[in-house]
């Protein structure tokens, strides 16, 4: 296997069999200290992987984790992974509690603009005084999906916040463990449910001109989990949805999210049948002054 | 000897099973492709026509609801080929009338200062881009006069912030306090989240933390 390593990229071509994290290790240190925000690791150019040749990203992760919170960063240091051939995803995919936990970007460029390092000004706002514009910098948005019907419309609402800096949508989908099983628990038809939602609704981000970076978090606490996630992608918004008639769960997660986040969170509650009905059951003409 | 198939006819048993095999492979090509996209999720367009933003005496429009209410009326605010907006933002503005005067009493200082708060709220939508229409409304209660205004209005969505309705520990469970905006339990992000008719945005701005 050739590693090349290129800024904050670990490029990883070849066949990956045998657990080559000792191998990285030193390599992923000396970037990190400057690129404190963390690694990028392009697996275009992996032929085929192992499941133990997966284990690399879950060391590789597990570390660049850690090593952010030993450095006392404001924001933690993450590791992104990007550009996974069809192949590598479903080696990964299949290994429990690795695929569906490590954030996934469809580009090297996505997934750098999810650590913020975008080179180039995602959109521009603003003119400068001699007509040219001026280049905002791309802001991050998390939707948080607690697994109900109303999630597409927290994304639709966290694109319509993005669009505004035309950046990063994270896709944070809330897996809620039980608390009489251990958190690493496989969870079966709940992750593979988890993982089809994320990737139906990529596309709709993607087609709204906006980068999708998705990530399944198991949790006991789904409302602080999210924070985290906030924190820890420095976004300026977080986006939930809730379904016409929310069960006691959902309004409890919600209000916990509203009290603990650091930054603006957008709840986006969609209308009963009763509520609507009675509005179309007769409105009088609206009056205008 | 006698054969299953004589060989002149070799050829167009060939094209028969060709024609066949490349129409199962076609149909097997439409259906499964059909449900690969079918998985794809379409995310619903949010395109609000009218977005209501209430105030009241003690539920100052702020700059950040109206921001809000700007970013979240997006890039669909203005028709293709004209000037004027799509999206209008409705500020309807409640005067809380007392049992003890009739609801058409004049008020010359509660309607000045709405007419204030309009006005200047108004001024902000105009400066995104958006059109602006300011309502001033004569009610018992704010929360009741404010859905009515979303109903009576065709409001397609309410935004509502926290540096409107003051910051509120349980906002979406029953029980949480504001119990002097409702005199109930509910608090009024609940009940204006629950009884509204239309979509509704409730926002903790980092402005209020």
């Amino acid at each position: 296997m050739i590693i090349e390593i290129r800024d904050e990229v670990v490029a990883l071509s070849g066949v990956l069999r045998r657990n080559h994290w000792r191998t990285l290790e030193s390599a992923v240190n000396l970037r990190l200290r400057h690129h404190p925000a963390g690694i990028v690791v392009d697996c275009g150019g992996l032929i085929a992987l192992t499941p133990e040749g997966a284990e690399t990203f879950r060391d590789a992760a597990a570390h660049v984790a850690q090593a952010g919170a030993s450095q006392q960063q404001q924001q933690s240091a993450r590791m992104v992974v990007a550009n996974v051939p069809p192949d590598v995803m479903r080696v990964l995919r299949g290994i429990p509690n690795l695929g569906s936990q490590l954030p996934i970007a469809t580009s090297v460029e996505d997934a750098r603009a999810s650590l913020g390092l975008a080179r180039t000004p995602a959109r521009a706002s603003g003119t400068g005084r001699d007509g040219t514009r001026a280049a905002t910098p791309p802001g991050v948005v998390v939707a948080g999906l607690l697994g109900t019907s109303a999630d597409p419309h927290a994304v639709a609402v966290a694109c319509r916040l993005a669009q505004n800096h035309g950046s990063v949508v994270h896709l944070a989908y809330l897996l809620v463990v039980p608390r009489h099983m251990p958190l690493l628990s496989a969870l079966g038809e709940e992750e593979t449910r988890a993982r089809q939602t994320l990737d139906s609704l990529e596309g709709g981000v993607r087609a709204a001109g906006l980068i999708p970076v998705s990530r399944v978090e198991r949790t006991r606490d789904p409302a602080s989990r999210l924070v985290e996630v906030a924190a820890e992608t420095n976004a300026e918004a977080i986006t939930l949805a809730l379904p016409p008639a929310p069960d006691g769960d959902l309004l409890a997660v919600t209000d916990a999210t509203l009290a603990r986040a650091r930054c603006d969170v957008l709840v986006n509650r969609l209308p009963g049948a009763t509520a609507l009905a009675a509005a179309e059951a007769g409105a009088p003409e609206r009056r205008e002054r | 000897m006698r054969y299953i198939l004589h060989p002149d006819e070799y050829a167009v048993v060939f094209l028969v099973a060709s024609l066949a095999l490349g129409g199962v492979y076609a149909l097997l090509r439409i259906t499964l492709g059909g449900a690969r996209q079918l998985r794809q999720v379409v995310l619903p367009s949010k395109i609000y026509r009218r977005i209501l933003v209430p105030a009241a005496a003690d539920m100052p429009i702020g700059a950040d609801a109206v921001q809000l209410a700007c970013r979240l009326a997006g890039k669909n605010s203005a028709a293709a080929g004209s000037n004027t907006p799509i999206t209008a933002v409705v500020l309807a503005y409640v005067i809380e009338v007392p049992r003890a005067f009739a609801l058409s009493a004049a008020l010359p200082e509660e309607e000045a200062a709405a007419n204030d708060a309009l006005a200047r709220a108004a001024e902000a939508v105009r400066a995104c881009g958006l059109q602006a229409v300011s309502v001033v409304r004569r009610g018992r209660g704010v929360l009741d006069e404010t859905l009515r205004a979303a109903s009576e209005e065709n409001a397609d969505l309410l935004v509502v912030t926290t540096g409107q309705v003051g910051p509120d520990s349980t906002p979406f469970s029953p029980g949480g306090g504001e119990e002097e905006t409702t005199g109930t339990e509910e608090s009024f992000s609940s009940q204006i989240a629950r009884r509204a008719p239309c979509e509704v945005v409730l926002a903790h701005t980092t402005g209020t933390r």
